[in-house]
């Protein structure tokens, strides 16, 4: 059993270490470098508003039923013109945040195999609204 | 190899189906045959919405677009195109918007648990394809505007792969995320998606002009306003 479990844990390790290869590099012109490939990725839209926050937390739903999506994988990458990003996954209530996050502008991503990826900015900032949060609906994958 | 019959004229009339726009319809469908002479080889018959095409002297295995126009002419199934800002659903009409300018819904999609009515075809139809014209323009990764017969290709050749093929859309589902990573079931299965891309891969192979414009199925971002 004990083999069984060690084989099973190799197999994962394996396939993370795949797929986190699997990242945008220099396609759109680098605009979503270092973020997550879903495996099925497709359509990438864009939220069109700069969201402005006190800190990195929110909510993600599917559009068509506005149910809440867990497992979806929320990234950022700033701020500004840095190259790091961070991420963090959505959990049973489509829930998620990042803790401290500098202030600043970041281009932020959510990605779910199976559904259409959204991307956006989002400002932090110590003036922000304290109650405002990133509210993401992502749209069925086509 | 599997002869597609020469014409082939449903016997329940009712098919592939077309909706809404239906000459930009049927100019769209002329491109993914890509005969010089497809103004004949497809009609459409108003009073049943149906499309019929005659693919006389055409060979499917080096035509992937008339391969794929012959699959859902030929099917049990029943499909739509719908073009346009609005398309039929089992709950009414539904209209696309700047978020979702286009939609492929079938009877048995469970990403998001039991579909409701509004995100199902509608009654007798087993997928509906519907694209707003207007607002479904995209780029490719490369830049490539993706021209919108690629982009119906692609859609319904993952219509048929989910259809008639019994695929789910994606290749895997999502277990969990590790590491910042998104890790997925381990296995040799094609989802429809990846089944459509291998068409119309295949299709730009065999028309190489194509490969000028965008590839459908690429990592598409919306052209800005």
């Amino acid at each position: 059993v004990a083999l069984c479990k060690a084989f099973v844990l190799v197999g994962l390790t394996l396939a993370a270490s795949g797929q986190s290869q699997d990242r945008f590099t220099d396609e759109f012109g680098g605009e979503f470098r270092g973020f997550a490939k879903s495996p099925t990725e497709h359509i990438v839209d864009r939220l069109p508003d700069l969201v402005v926050v006190k800190a990195v937390a929110g909510e993600i739903r599917a559009r068509s039923n506005d149910e809440p999506l867990p497992n979806v994988l929320f990234e950022i990458r700033g701020p500004g013109a840095a190259q790091t990003v961070r991420s963090v996954k959505a959990n049973a209530l489509g829930r998620f945040s990042l803790g401290r996050v500098r202030s600043g502008e970041y281009v932020f991503k959510a990605t779910l195999n199976g559904f259409q990826s959204l991307v956006g900015r989002v400002r932090v900032t110590k003036t922000a609204d304290p109650t405002s949060r990133i509210e993401i609906k992502l749209n069925l994958g086509v | 190899l599997r002869q597609i019959p020469l014409r082939y004229i449903d016997p329940t009339g009712q098919v592939l189906t077309i909706s809404g726009d239906v000459d930009e319809a049927q100019k769209q469908l002329c491109g993914i045959l890509g005969a010089n002479d497809c103004g004949q080889r497809i009609s459409f018959n108003h009073d049943t919405n149906t499309i019929t095409v005659d693919l006389t002297g055409i060979d499917p295995s080096k035509n992937e677009g008339a391969s794929l126009l012959g699959q859902l002419v030929e099917s049990s199934n029943v499909y739509n195109l719908t073009l346009g800002s609005e398309f039929l659903t089992a709950g009414g009409l539904k209209g696309l918007t700047d978020a979702t300018p286009n939609e492929n819904l079938d009877n048995r999609d469970t990403r998001l648990g039991h579909p409701t009515p509004f995100n199902r075809p509608p009654n007798g139809v087993d997928d509906v394809v519907a694209i707003d014209p207007s607002r479904a323009r995209f780029h490719d990764s490369s830049g490539r505007p993706v021209s919108l017969s690629s982009l119906i290709f692609h859609e319904l050749a993952e219509a048929y792969a989910k259809v008639d093929l019994g695929r789910r859309y994606a290749d895997a589902d999502t277990l969990s995320v590790r590491g910042g990573a998104v890790v997925t079931g381990i296995g040799g299965y094609q989802g429809a998606h990846f089944n459509a891309v291998d068409r119309e891969i295949t299709l730009r192979i065999q028309r190489p002009n194509l490969q000028l414009s965008g590839r459908a199925g690429d990592v598409l971002i919306r052209d800005p306003k």
